[in-house]
């Protein structure tokens, strides 16, 4: 193997933060290099640093054996380094021959639009994205497609490294082979590639190589055979974390019925039933387009039912909107907390207490002492880490963000909460942290309603998993004796071989 | 809170004194009874209308019919007060015509969907037509001489409109940082789909705000009005300008969630400053035209930078 890269002894510091501390990286030519850390371990400045959009404080970058040096995101890119940023950076409206020429158009003075639609297509054909069309709107392509575009756009033609940030955190795990067949293919064309992931499990499947980071420093590197899910999640958090999944205890108050939903159909929802009881965690699985989070808006009035009943500790419930969920206890904690949760102007106390104002007034004002009181006691109780109950939630990880949205149910005494996707994002440390808290909320009584889409997560954490292919409930199982073999094959034929 | 909001104002602040201190200098007679009167009874309309921008803004709207509105509200009051109504009928009529336009801008923008720039962009001509129309474009005068009540002095620098303008600020700022609704509002701006993930009436919310706003612009056309003793239908031309810069300068953010009834109370005597006192040092109005948008941009410029350093500094 050549080397294509060498990155030696690379610091950068911020004002009160040493985010990267003498870090050395190096990546071969056919190699898929696997970045792991948790978040603000440095995996971003490091790749931000490679991709010339942040100059390091010390270290130098080598391209095969040449020292180089980058003044700003163009050089790198010259260079053939191409990065896939997690949020996305595709225009929209524009269409997908557009978007990968976006910066680099053919053509002297008129747009060579055929050129651009022709090797549109060949960049897509070669990472398996073929069916594409170059013509389509971005807009109306779903996220796998959207991903291949990115990645397409970032290699051009001259491409020969490649960083992906977090590419399946978005992907539903039915997507995730042809990213990976993507990778391969790329791979096996000499191309090297970061891989920065959250995800331990992907690991051994694409990567070859690991290089963990901590605190802006590289604590561990070796060959992906070597990198135990253990050895991973020690590395990554400098502690051993224990279980990932508390001790799964049986449904508080013997799992008496607290939300029963008949015949319900919303969005793609066909004829759903569900139970959920007090003290009981129950997973929802399912593909992309499965109707997932279609169930959980409908349950909390943000998507008007055609027909059926839901009923929350026995007393029938009609949902204009939101508003009348929240009224009768019920809290969502939806799939994307910064667009769809947090008020990110606001502060930990002010978000925590925006669901239950109502329960703060005195006259006409609000009693901000008491208010303050009561958001303080459940930041504490959760283990939120804040600066002040004035920082503003922009400020916090994404666990203790997560954790400031399920505080904000506390605080209204959700007797239900419905969970889309609550650990996406977080770290793994954080991870065990939430699920610790979603159990203790389950033995105090409360119902919980998740839904995810990675399965050892649901198999871990839940006391039963209802199935949902294509709007229906085809299968409801005990968690205890349920594995994902049953579940994919569900998830994906609705159990039309089974039954 | 207290603290950094505290801290975001300082420098309005401080130039609004600097700039006071070295008018006094300049012209000595900045510090003149009449000339400290009038600055600050016309100051007091812009700044009661600033008040109501405040809420808009920070909610993640813009008001762009204000100075239509103002007119509208002023000529309407003369109208009734014209037609022999006692003062007091006269002024709560501005007053109702105005919260009348803002719940119409609120429900033109959450009914139909259009975003409220559009919508008060709209406004802002339809108003100011329908104003012109009304008075086929000629002034309301010849009113009685209860009419500028609203406008009189109390004592020294002291005059009707800035008690208003203070009694206004106080309200709003007690309404934004004590009530449910304040923070409603601030939640919307912030983020609109969780507010209503929260069970936030968002859309009442939005109409209630937007009328307060039409409201205020109303109260402001009505002592508009009483200071010049008539209804003008080309009164207040450009107004929503001044109105939103001063917003701004006092560190509001176009994009919602943030910004201050004290802070858009710097911003606007900061302009109303600025524009009496180049007159007096005799800077002319064109120049004065070229100072005034300088001082909005370096204000933005400065919020910006602020926002980076805080931003770096926090990672």
């Amino acid at each position: 193997m050549t080397l294509l890269l060498e990155m030696r002894g690379i610091s950068k510091s911020y004002p009160g933060v040493q985010a990267l501390d003498r870090v050395d990286l190096d990546l071969a030519a056919g190699e898929v290099h696997v970045i792991a850390g948790e978040n603000g371990a440095g995996k971003s400045t490091l790749m931000r640093v490679l991709a010339g959009a942040v100059s390091p404080d010390a270290g130098e970058i080598l391209l095969e054996g040449h020292p180089r040096r980058f003044r700003g995101p163009r050089d790198a890119l010259a260079a053939g380094i191409a990065v896939v940023y997690q949020e996305g950076s595709l225009a929209p409206h524009l269409t997908v021959a557009e978007n990968v020429f976006l910066g680099r158009e053919p053509g002297r003075v008129l747009l060579d639009r055929k050129a651009m639609r022709e090797r549109t297509g060949e960049l897509l054909a070669r990472i398996g994205g073929a069916s594409i069309s170059p013509d389509a709107v971005v807009d109306e392509l779903g996220v796998a497609s959207r991903q291949l575009v990115e990645v397409a756009r970032a290699l051009g033609e001259e491409g020969r490294i490649l960083v992906l940030d977090e590419p399946t955190a978005s992907l539903t795990l039915a997507e995730v082979p042809a990213l990976f067949e993507a990778i391969g293919s790329l791979r096996a064309r000499g191309m090297g590639i970061f891989y920065i992931s959250h995800r331990l499990e992907e690991f051994a499947r694409i990567g070859d190589r690991v290089t963990v980071l901590r605190g802006g420093r590289r604590v561990w590197s070796g060959a992906v055979q070597q990198a135990s899910i253990q050895l991973l999640v020690e590395q990554m958090a400098g502690r051993s974390p224990g279980e990932l999944f508390p001790e799964r205890a049986p449904p508080g108050e013997g799992g008496a019925p607290l939300l029963e939903v008949r015949g319900l159909c919303a969005g793609p929802l066909v004829d759903v039933d569900l139970r959920v009881g007090r003290g009981e965690i129950v997973g929802v699985a399912g593909l992309v387009g499965s109707g997932r989070s279609s169930l959980c808006r409908a349950l909390f009035g943000a998507l008007p039912a055609r027909s059926g009943t839901i009923a929350l500790d026995g007393a029938p419930l009609v949902l204009r909107g939101p508003a009348d969920a929240v009224r009768a206890g019920i809290g969502l904690v939806p799939e994307d907390r910064q667009v769809e949760a947090l008020a990110l102007h606001l502060g930990v106390a002010q978000n925590v207490t925006l669901a239950s104002l109502d329960l703060f007034r005195r006259g006409i004002a609000l009693d901000l002492g008491r208010e303050r009181a009561r958001a303080a006691a459940i930041a504490g109780s959760l283990a939120i880490k804040h600066r002040d109950l004035e920082q503003r939630v922009a400020e916090l990880s994404g666990g203790n963000q997560q954790k400031v949205v399920v505080a904000r149910w506390l605080c209204r005494e959700a007797r239900l909460l419905v969970c889309d996707e609550p650990a996406r994002g977080i770290d793994v440390g954080a991870r065990a942290d939430l699920f610790a808290l979603f159990a203790r909320l389950a033995a105090e009584g409360r119902g919980l309603l998740v839904v995810s889409s990675a399965l050892p997560e649901l198999l871990g954490l839940c006391h039963r998993i209802v199935v949902l292919h294509r709007g229906r409930a085809v299968a409801d199982l005990d968690a205890a004796g349920a594995d994902e073999r049953t579940l994919m094959n569900l998830m994906s034929l609705g159990g039309a071989e089974i039954s | 809170m207290i603290g950094s909001s505290f801290r975001e104002r300082v420098l309005p602040l401080a130039s609004l004194l600097a700039i006071s201190i070295l008018l006094a200098i300049a012209a000595p007679e900045f510090l003149s009874q009449d000339n400290l009167l009038d600055v600050l009874r016309r100051g007091s309309a812009v700044a009661i209308a600033a008040v109501g921008m405040t809420l808009v803004i920070v909610m993640g709207e813009i008001d762009l019919s204000v100075g239509s509105v103002v007119a509208l509200s002023g000529v309407v009051g003369a109208l009734v007060a014209k037609a022999g109504a006692p003062v007091e009928l006269a002024i709560a009529a501005g007053i109702g015509c105005g919260a009348l336009a803002g719940a119409l801008n609120g429900l033109l923008v959450t009914r139909l969907g259009i975003s409220s720039f559009i919508v008060t962009l709209g406004t802002l001509s339809a108003l100011r037509g329908l104003t012109l129309e009304l008075t086929s474009g000629v002034a309301v005068g010849g009113l009685g001489e209860s009419y500028p009540r609203i406008a009189s002095d109390v004592a020294g620098p002291l005059s009707v409109p800035l008690l208003l303008c203070v009694a206004v600020a106080v309200l709003a700022a007690v309404l934004m940082r004590r009530t449910a609704f304040g923070r409603h509002v601030q939640a919307i701006g912030s983020n609109r789909v969780a507010a209503e993930l929260c069970g936030i009436r968002v859309d009442r919310t939005r109409v209630v705000v937007f009328t307060m706003a039409g409201a205020l612009a109303g109260l402001a056309g009505m002592i508009v009005s009483a200071i010049v003793i008539s209804g003008s239908p080309t009164a207040a031309e450009g107004l929503e300008l001044d109105v939103i810069a001063a917003v701004v300068i006092g560190g509001a953010s176009l994009q919602g969630g943030v910004g201050t009834i004290g802070g858009s109370l710097i911003g606007a005597a900061l302009m109303q400053v600025l524009a009496n006192g180049s007159s007096l040092v005799g800077i002319d109005d064109f120049i004065q035209k070229i100072v005034t948008g300088g001082v909005i941009v370096a204000a933005a410029a400065f919020d910006v930078y602020r926002r980076r350093w805080r931003l770096t500094s926090n990672q």
